[in-house]
């Protein structure tokens, strides 16, 4: 059997091959004749067979058969064939292989091995693909080989300690020890993976946290860092003229890690930190890769004011760097300073919007962030029309979010009604077709209590979609405005700007062409109908007209837009008297802000309540919160979120043992969970219809109660009574954690005495954030029909700084007016 | 039926990603060679074929032709005059173009993506000194040689030695080993012994 030929002069061969087949051809040759040389257990040539493997493997094609030769290659003495068989092991196998425990033998001999270059090898395996059955087994090895004298294998041994913390975080004990003197060394290698095993530690583990920062490690790592920049210039490990910028670094991470939340760690910093800050050259990309770094660290811990400050600024002169790398960093870093560090982040306003009109992409993305986040009451008129600019000539993929974003920042900002409407008017126009489709119920709402402006609104929107009605959400406002304030069009009652005239066969006409147009979607199609009908009440002449339009779709493909038809029929023909009232103007709609996201109700003025709706929601339930994907966006970290409400969701029954299941309370089918506007409207319209509980508005009526108050969990409990139910009360109850760590698996579970009736809704989430910084809400519905006296036992079970909590409470003070 | 022209196009390299819950192996997508032929499914994107990749972190091998497909993609329809960062699933990804490789690193959310930029600026400055002027044919015939640099200067996604000296050195003793493998008879032979 002629010798294998050679790794080169495989690679040589394969690259000749023009086609994919012909290189595909050789390949399968060559595994074939090494597939023959592998059964042969032929040692000689079984390391050029394996690197031959390996290259084939690497250019995608199957290798899994030179898997156990790889472990054969380890086994052998010969230096060269165990580099490649440890190189084959880390790219062929994993520990999804059961072959790959195989190794773990070998690699502890390999660990104890007279050459150190083996022993590096095997640490370097292990530190790169170990599984933890094979971590666990050579701890011990790894931890002895940390504390040899040798910094050749200490370095190495730190980082395979890293790599076994991670798989196996039990062991992290065996291993502290062994860290004592790792910051005593002078050789660079080995400091700077000892910073990196200590800051595994110290992630992993706030025992660990607590000890290194009892140990003095701060002091320690402030005087090596100190060494480093005073120290002269070092031939071995400068950089640009900086002294061992990676190590900087680590160490820098690791002292945010020690400073975090804690005073005294962050005061023994604060020289250094302003030391590094001030001193370090930044000419060059590893000067500012430190400065950034210590940017991060002194936004994380408890800097002193002046310090932060000086965070800023840098950040502030990282945005007029001609390094696009350099602005990106500092965007990023800027939009996580913004809600802490407010002001400051103000000062460099200008600079970030100019950010918006960089080329790339991702640095477009941030600047446009950061600009939400900055907007405020002072900036608003200015920075709008920035957005409104950067929303005219950006990407398609931003103008979705830019949309959302300016209408977010013009509801709370808004100097005047009619600004906040021209700029709705200038998205809708810009970026219609991009507008997020609840966006539309949003602003219709907002249209609706902008009273004054009504006449204004209605006729620029018709003026928007006269000339082009392709963009949907566009179509979809316009046509509900028209529909609504059609006579106001039609008679030319607009005081803010000149009026137009136009004729109510004018109106109809383009009200038609929506209908007609294939360019509308079922929903705008929709909405132009319902709104045709509505003019009927407003228009004089033109009934006759209307009513034939409506009758035509009576017989329309489209479902949703033939049962309204057959509908409206039905009220031109037999309900006429009806019709007036039912096609009256909305109501200004009652806004319930629950901290932000808004839920709008109606059902009066119309026959089917679900005209709102764009997308009509499967059972027949509220649409679920929609803005939050907004706020998550601009970063606002204040928001409590709204408790979602899932069509299909079931109320949470939790722990079985404690509460009364609850088959079927007397209320609807449909939880409700924030309550609904108050809506003042004939009673008959409600027969017929599905009745949601209506509940009042409170906050005057019944006084909240906190629950619960104990180590630092605090649970306050919101009431409402219902209307048509007077044996239903509603408790809206919300924890929150004012400790410094979050409080995760969070349930929350009642029980009510025997003559009640509980059922508990699912909760807006698990996770109670520290600080205070958020909450979970969770709703509880309870059925008093004997009017006793409101009991409840609470059992709270959540995971707090790494253990399991558990508690259980009773409420007795329940104010009278929630169960009278 | 028509055969596939193969791509002319390079390819790079790969590199590695941080620590974390997720890391993989970087690699490059290529371009760069004067009009790289196409086949004739042609595809918007050039394509770039894998020289090195390192992965740390377990991962089926399906899944990993997949990302590299995708990150390759990504990669390679960056503008020149974008910066080096990009987001990608829920990574950033640090990548820097050296003649026609481009070298590209997988990072986690809290790593500082400048460091990165010279850590693989130190990568190549380490194949340089090894190679001496290092150009891609070195690493597509020496392509085991590049991963035993790579796995002298990190482990487990970390570096191991901040200084180019020591991890050369490294380099060359353990050269030298498998050399005095190869010819273990040559000492003694030299001796008069033999």
């Amino acid at each position: 059997m002629p010798a294998p030929i050679r790794l080169r002069e495989l690679i040589r061969t394969i690259r000749t091959a023009r086609t994919q087949a012909e290189e595909r051809e050789m390949i399968q040759k060559e595994c074939a004749a090494i597939r023959s040389s592998f059964r042969e257990e032929d040692n000689t040539y079984r390391c050029r067979n394996v690197a031959k493997l390996l290259y084939m493997h690497m250019l995608g094609y199957p290798a899994h058969f030179g898997q156990l030769e790889c472990l054969k290659l380890i086994a052998s003495q010969k230096f060269t064939d165990k580099r490649i068989g440890y190189l084959g092991a880390m790219l062929l196998l994993d520990e999804r292989q059961d072959v790959h425990l195989l190794m773990t033998n070998c690699i502890k001999n390999d660990l104890n091995h007279s050459t150190q270059y083996v022993q590096g090898l095997a640490l370097c395996t292990l530190g790169c693909m170990g599984s933890s059955e094979m971590c666990r087994d050579l701890a011990g090895e790894v931890e002895k080989l940390l504390k040899t004298s040798n910094s050749y294998l200490r370095k190495k041994a730190a980082l395979c300690a890293v790599h076994v913390i991670r798989k196996v975080p039990e062991l992290m004990e065996m291993f502290l020890p062994a860290t004592k003197n790792l910051l005593n060394e002078k050789n660079h290698g080995v400091l700077h993976t000892s910073v990196v095993l200590l800051t595994e530690m110290c992630e992993r583990s706030p025992d660990m946290l607590a000890h290194f920062r009892k140990v003095s490690l701060v002091p320690q790592l402030v005087r090596i860092l100190k060494n480093l920049i005073m120290s002269g210039y070092s031939p071995e490990h400068d950089v640009s003229g900086i002294s061992d910028p990676f190590l900087q670094v680590r160490i820098l991470r690791l002292l945010r890690i020690l400073g975090r939340n804690d005073d005294d760690s962050s005061e023994a910093m604060n020289d250094i930190l302003a030391q590094v800050a001030t001193n370090t050259e930044t000419s060059k990309n590893v000067g500012n890769a430190i400065l950034y770094e210590t940017v991060l660290t002194i936004m994380d811990i408890k800097s002193e004011s002046g310090l932060r400050v000086l965070a800023i600024n840098i950040l502030g002169r990282f945005l007029l760097n001609n390094d696009k790398n350099i602005r990106y960093v500092a965007l990023t870093s800027l939009l996580k300073t913004v809600q802490t560090d407010h002001n400051a982040v103000q000062r460099h306003r200008s600079t970030i919007v100019d950010c918006l009109k960089d080329l790339d992409v991702s640095i477009k993305r941030r600047a446009m962030e950061l600009s939400f986040a900055l907007v405020n009451g002072n900036n608003v008129r200015g920075m709008m029309k920035e957005l409104l600019y950067f929303l005219d000539s950006c990407e398609p993929e931003f103008k979705a979010d830019c949309a959302s974003g300016i209408f977010l920042a013009a509801e709370k900002y808004a100097p005047s009604k009619r600004w906040h409407i021209d700029t709705i008017m200038r998205v809708l126009t810009t970026a219609g077709s991009y507008v997020r489709d609840d966006a539309v119920p949003n602003l219709i709402q907002l249209i609706t209590n902008s009273v004054e402006m009504h006449a204004y609104t209605v006729q620029r929107l018709y003026k928007a979609i006269l000339g082009d009605y392709s963009q949907q959400p566009l179509v979809q406002v316009a046509s509900w405005c028209i529909g609504e304030y059609g006579d106001l069009l039609v008679s030319g009652q607009c005081e803010e700007e000149e009026p137009i005239q136009v004729t109510e066969d004018e109106v109809l006409d383009i009200l038609e062409s929506v209908l007609i147009s294939n360019m509308s979607a079922s929903v705008t199609r929709g909405y132009a109908l319902t709104a045709i009908m509505k003019l009927s009440t407003r228009f004089t002449c033109t009934v006759n007209r209307i009513k034939k339009v409506v009758s035509i779709y009576g017989s329309s493909i489209d479902v949703e837009l033939q049962q309204r038809a057959v509908e409206y029929n039905a009220l031109f023909k037999k309900y006429d008297h009806m019709r007036p009232a039912l096609l009256e103007r909305m109501p200004v709609m009652e806004k319930v802000t629950t901290n932000g996201p808004t839920e709008i109700v109606q059902t009066n003025g119309e026959t089917e309540p679900a005209v709102l709706e764009t997308k009509p929601p499967p059972s027949g339930l509220q649409p679920a919160i929609q803005a939050n994907d907004l706020l998550d966006l601009l970063g606002e970290s204040d928001i409590t979120p709204v408790i979602p409400t899932a069509p299909t969701s079931k109320p949470a029954f939790a722990g079985g043992e404690l509460l009364d299941l609850l088959g079927d309370l007397n209320l609807t089918g449909s939880p409700v969970c924030a309550p609904a506007p108050q809506i003042a409207q004939p009673p008959f319209l409600l027969d017929g219809l599905p009745t949601q509980p209506l509940f009042n508005d409170i906050a005057a009526g019944i006084p909240s109660i906190t629950a619960y108050n104990k180590n630092g969990l605090k649970i306050d409990f919101t009431f409402e009574r219902s209307n048509t139910n007077p044996s239903v009360t509603v408790i809206t109850i919300q924890a929150s954690n004012s400790t410094e760590q979050d409080m995760t698996d969070f349930v929350f579970q009642a029980a009510v005495p025997k003559t009640f009736q509980l059922q508990l809704l699912s909760p807006s989430s698990s996770v109670i954030p520290a600080f205070n910084s958020g909450t979970i809400t969770q709703v509880i519905k309870v059925l008093n029909p004997q009017k006793q006296q409101l009991r409840m036992r609470i059992k709270l079970t959540y995971n707090h700084k790494g253990s399991a909590m558990q508690d259980l409470a009773e409420v007795n003070n329940f104010p009278p007016q929630s169960w009278q | 039926m028509r055969p596939e022209p193969l791509p002319e196009a390079e390819a790079p390299l790969a590199l590695r990603p941080r620590r974390g819950t997720r890391r993989k192996g970087g690699n490059g997508g290529g371009g760069g060679a004067p009009g790289p032929q196409r086949g004739p499914v042609a595809g918007p994107c050039r394509q770039g074929k894998l020289r090195l990749q390192k992965w740390y972190l377990a991962t089926a091998d399906r899944e990993k032709k997949k990302m590299v497909r995708e990150l390759m993609q990504v990669v390679l329809s960056r503008k020149p005059k974008m910066c080096s960062f990009l987001e990608w699933r829920d990574l950033k990804v640090v990548y820097k173009r050296y003649a026609s490789l481009y070298f590209c690193c997988a990072i986690e959310g809290q790593d500082n993506e400048l460091i990165t930029l010279e850590l693989i600026h130190r990568y190549v400055e380490l194949l340089d000194k090894y190679f001496g002027s290092v150009c891609e044919l070195d690493i597509i015939f020496n392509f085991e040689k590049a991963y035993f640099i790579l796995d002298e200067f990190v482990m487990g996604g970390e570096i191991q030695d901040t200084s180019k000296k020591s991890v050369l050195k490294a380099i060359e003793q353990a050269d030298l080993l498998q050399e005095e493998d190869e010819s273990p008879r040559s000492v003694l032979e030299e001796m008069g012994l033999a």
